[in-house]
């Protein structure tokens, strides 16, 4: 080539500076280039790990609940689909005439009013990428409409979520039935949050409340997995990388209930406290050989699936309003004056402890002299003319009050403790239900924890039957009276009898347990036994005994008047029955034991003995109605 | 077609043609090429679609279309009527920088482009080429002169105006390659080392005053340049993802079209500035060094052109090229490399936008210009 610069007449040509540029150039390129290849070659792996972590997350898998079988397999609880429409507001039409459109389509296709899915809308002010719920409960059938015309409604999807449903005996959807058995999930509190998180749950998790999906939650609820999502820059998940782990469902119970006896049950229940004008009661079912309740019915009930979808605060607020507080599960959560009934423990107490023979005769009195006492300060029997002499037996089937305060004043306070004790009363009987009360009895350290020496020999003797001092929850009387029944086991009772494939079949049982052997000797247990026979064949529950059954009933009645008075001054009657007996002919154990228990009653008289009566009419398919009105009991059902 | 026309291809034919720089025009179309494909790959979303359909790539292409028309007429006509419209040109610059200041378009808070019939006219990227021609002009007007300091202090002023408007924008990249222009025109020129020398001692010294002067956001692009792991979900998030995004190629890339950062959205303005982090993520270090390559044969080719120019006029049209390429190509790459603080420096020919494409294939014509206009010419 030649010279192309030899006319050159302007600015000379450096080669120094040409070189300068030319290796400054070059050195930048290497540069570039080193770097390059150390970010990419050399630490390439560390920056797509980065790269990879940064847009990935870990979202758990939920597992689904397990189900609640009774237990002849009925599903008393279910999973169902719950449908929400929610709105994305990124992907929703910016101009707001089509904004509008699309929430139109969204109303006439749900019968909603666009209005208030605009309200909902507006109202919600964090990402717009979020899901914004505008429509809960949709049915199926509008999902599917909503789904069908996605093109049409753009923004709009329908979530599908697992709900609680209950059932009832019939598979109707029903949450009263066994609201207080089964309780009801709902989500997670913010508070419960905190702690939970390290267990799994997730900010919009549901857990169980009360009932056994409180009690057997871990259970229950199975293990979340978990999945790696890839997201993209605005946090929606993309894809699935991969199942770090699987979900594993929760597994599925089966209770001890038997929800036909828990409908036979409620119905006699009902019954019973309508016609008595009763506000409150109890009543429960129970196999005393083993401690599986079969039934437990306490009313007033409540919806527990209002509970499950999520309940309006007004629907809640009404039901924390409501005096009967029907929320509280009375025959585990509430304690009462167990009464006449409560002489099992002062009797076996006292030929247990020698303060009588079997056959030692007691005198009974119309008013029992407390000893110590200023003359006339006496307690009266239920039976102001007395019963003249009496031995233990027959003190317990007539329940004469005064005989029981000699047993009581001549045992202590501690001696009849310690036997109230072992027959499971003063702490819970471990039934695998939330929110089980303890009750009180008195003892020495329990009338020193209230800042006096002792309790008062008054109080004594009336701890003797039962009042005053004595507090038990019904399922604490009811298992008493099944270890009685069944020749001295106290029982845990069950209520969970074991789990089930997802048919409703039973793959994994329970087994009963026992919380101790009572130490009363066996002829302790037989002469209260005869004792109990007695008060059906010829005591306070003779009412009962004409009802043709199975086998031979025994049982004990007991009231207390206790609460607010009346108007006239008058005490409200609180009345109990237990009574258990073999449930098919020929069988020599007690198999089926029911104590219900009607708290404040308008009308004195043993209104319980008529709901069992009732109970078992119904139970062993009586055809005469040998019910009575309780309202002309009278005081017939003493104590 | 009348008798001039013939004229016009006659000369092409006869002398114009057999000095065609043929590779200066391969490595731009290359370049061009790729960063063509490389802006189709970069509008992919994550459900494997370019996200508004292929409109942007025929956009890119009519640009291009019009480009290289541009190239071609500047290449076949004689550069020197540049010495002629040197002052109306740098006037018209002026006028457009303060015009774009007072009604221009903002753009992610800049006010960078001026719209006339629809089209976004970024005067920014159309008056660095211009500023080159004009500094070259002057410079080579210089002669014995050069070695004064009233050349330095001339060439600061004529190109300091300029600089100090589109930094008023604010446009600070633009600004910077303004000043990268002057330094590398005046050293080629000739201009006292020692002189600027201590000038550049100068403005070291008032670095620190300029830290102060910068916003807040260029306060913490240059605080995650230094340390961009220190705050990777706050200020630093995108450079982190970009970084991510360019190691995560490793040799050989994630495939074109196929880049995850990319179509989920994690880089930040993809198809402009951050261009280069979807080349080294779908290409890898191959991909990434073959870019590179083409970009030195480029520069290896205007330097060759420049050396070669009949004038010195020629000669500073190719150093200020390649000064602006270089720099360009140096402050883009390094800063989602993490060797340079993010500045809004498009990549030349790759990061889309037409007015960059048209001033750039219009400064490459006027080389060619450069090289067909210097062999000696016998008639």
């Amino acid at each position: 080539m030649a010279d192309l610069n030899e006319g050159r007449i302007d600015l000379p040509r450096s080669r120094a500076r040409l070189i300068a540029f030319a290796l400054t150039a070059a050195l930048l390129f290497t540069i570039l280039g080193g770097r390059l290849f150390q970010m990419q070659v050399l630490n390439g792996t560390l920056y797509a790990d980065r790269a990879v972590a940064a847009r990935t997350v870990e979202l758990a898998l939920k597992a689904p609940r397990g189900l609640i079988f009774d237990r002849t397999g009925r599903p008393i609880a279910v999973n169902v689909p719950s449908w929400t429409v929610e709105a994305i507001p990124a992907d929703l039409p910016v101009d707001a005439r089509a904004r509008d459109v699309v929430l139109a389509r969204v109303a006439s296709s749900t019968g909603s009013r666009a209005a208030t899915l605009r309200q909902r809308l507006n109202a919600f002010h964090g990402s717009p990428y979020d899901q914004v719920p505008l429509l809960r409960g949709i049915t199926r059938d509008q999902a599917l409409l909503l789904s069908e015309h996605a093109s049409a409604i753009p923004g709009i999807v329908v979530q599908v979520d697992p709900v609680r449903q209950y059932l009832d005996e019939a598979g109707k959807v029903d949450g009263s039935l066994l609201a207080h058995v089964l309780g009801y999930t709902g989500p997670v509190s913010q508070g419960q949050l905190t702690s939970l998180a390290e267990h799994g749950y997730l900010p919009d998790d549901s857990i169980g409340k009360d009932g056994v999906e409180a009690s057997y939650e871990a259970i229950l609820r199975g293990t979340y997995g978990s999945q790696q999502v890839e997201r993209d820059a605005s946090g929606r998940p993309m894809k699935v990388i991969s199942t770090t782990t699987q979900a594993i469902p929760g597994r599925n119970l089966m209770l001890t209930i038997d929800a036909r006896l828990q409908r036979l049950a409620t119905d006699a229940l009902t019954w019973g406290m309508r016609a008595a004008g009763v506000k409150q009661g109890v009543t429960i079912v129970m196999n005393p050989q083993t401690g599986e309740i079969l039934a437990m019915v306490s009313l007033p009930s409540y919806d527990d699936n209002a509970f499950a979808g999520g309940i309006s605060t007004a629907a809640y607020s009404a039901y924390l309003r409501n005096p009967n507080q029907p929320l509280r599960n009375h025959a585990i959560a509430d304690i009462y004056p167990p009464g006449s009934t409560f002489k099992l423990v002062t009797g076996t107490a006292a030929l247990q402890e020698g303060v009588t023979t079997p056959t030692q005769l007691w005198p009974t009195y119309g008013c029992y002299q407390i000893p110590g006492a200023p003359s006339g300060q006496c307690l009266f029997d239920w039976n102001r003319a007395g019963f003249g002499p009496l031995n233990v037996q027959q003190a317990f089937f007539r329940s004469s009050d005064t005989f029981f305060y000699q047993m009581a004043v001549h045992l202590g306070i501690d001696r009849l403790a310690k036997w109230a004790y072992t027959y499971g009363f003063g702490k819970p009987t471990g039934i695998k239900l939330p929110g089980e009360a303890s009750g009180i009895i008195a003892s020495t350290e329990w009338a020193q924890s209230q800042g006096r020496p002792n309790v008062f020999t008054g109080e004594l003797a009336q701890a003797g039957i039962g009042q005053n001092v004595i507090a038990v929850t019904p399922l604490q009387l009811a298992n008493a009276y099944a270890a009685l029944a069944n020749g001295g086991r106290l029982m845990r009772p069950m209520i969970v009898k074991g789990e089930t494939d997802r048919s409703g079949k039973l793959r994994k049982a329970y087994p009963p347990a026992m919380i101790r052997k009572l130490s009363a000797s066996a002829s302790t247990m037989q002469i209260l036994r005869f004792g109990a026979r007695e008060v059906v064949t010829s005591g306070h529950a003779f009412n009962i005994r004409d009802v043709p059954l199975p086998g031979a009933l025994s049982g004990k009645t007991g009231t207390a008047e206790f609460g607010t008075k009346h108007k006239d001054g008058s005490l409200p009657f609180h009345s109990w029955f237990v009574g258990y007996l073999p449930s098919r002919p020929g069988a020599t154990d007690a198999t089926l034991e029911v104590l219900t228990f009607s708290y404040s009653a308008t009308v004195p008289g043993n209104v319980s003995t008529e709901v069992v009566k009732y109970f078992f009419q119904k139970y062993f398919k009586v055809q005469h109605d040998y019910r009575l009105d309780p309202r002309t009991l009278s005081l017939l059902g003493g104590n | 077609m009348g008798a001039a026309a013939t004229t016009f291809v006659d000369n092409v034919r006869e002398r114009a043609w057999r000095a065609f720089d043929w590779q200066l025009l391969l490595y731009v179309a290359l370049i061009v090429g790729f960063g063509v494909v490389m802006g189709y790959s970069a509008s992919f979303n994550e459900a494997g679609q370019p996200e508004g359909g292929i409109s942007q790539t025929v956009k890119t292409l009519l640009w291009v279309g019009i480009g290289f028309t541009i190239f071609f007429v500047a290449a076949s006509i004689d550069y020197h009527w540049l010495t002629t419209f040197t002052a109306p040109i740098y006037i018209g610059v002026l006028l457009l920088l303060v015009l774009n200041l007072v009604i221009g378009r903002s753009l992610n808070g800049a006010t960078l482009s001026i719209s006339v019939a629809g089209l976004d006219f970024q005067v920014s990227e159309v008056s660095k080429v211009l500023m080159i021609v004009v500094l070259a002009s002057w410079l080579s007007g210089r002669r014995e002169k050069i070695g004064r300091l009233s050349t330095i202090v001339g060439a600061a002023i004529l190109m300091g105006i300029p600089t100090f408007l589109v930094f008023r924008q604010p446009d600070l990249g633009t600004a910077l390659v303004f000043v990268a222009i002057l330094v590398a025109m005046l050293f080629m020129s000739g201009a006292s080392i020692g002189w600027m020398a201590l000038l550049a001692g100068g403005v070291v010294a008032a670095a620190p005053v300029a830290v102060n002067a910068l916003a807040a956001y260029q306060r913490a692009r240059l605080f995650c340049f230094l340390n961009p792991y220190a705050d990777p979900q706050g200020a630093c998030y995108q450079l982190v993802q970009a970084l991510n995004a360019v190691g995560s190629g490793g040799w050989f890339g994630q495939g074109l079209t196929a880049g995850r950062q990319n179509q989920l959205g994690y880089l930040p303005v993809q198809t402009t500035d951050f261009i280069f982090t979807v080349v080294a993520e779908e290409l890898g270090f191959v991909g990434g060094l073959l870019m590179l390559s083409l970009f030195a044969l480029l520069l290896w080719r205007i330097l060759v052109i420049g050396w070669g120019a009949r004038d010195a006029l020629g000669s500073m049209v190719a150093w200020g090229l390649a000064s602006m390429l270089l720099f360009q190509l140096l402050v883009n790459v390094g800063m989602v490399i993490g060797i340079m603080p993010v500045t809004g420096i498009p990549l030349p020919f790759i990061t889309y936008g037409g007015s960059s494409m048209i001033s750039l294939l219009f400064g490459m014509g006027i080389l060619e210009s450069v090289r067909v206009h210097s062999r000696k010419q016998t008639f």
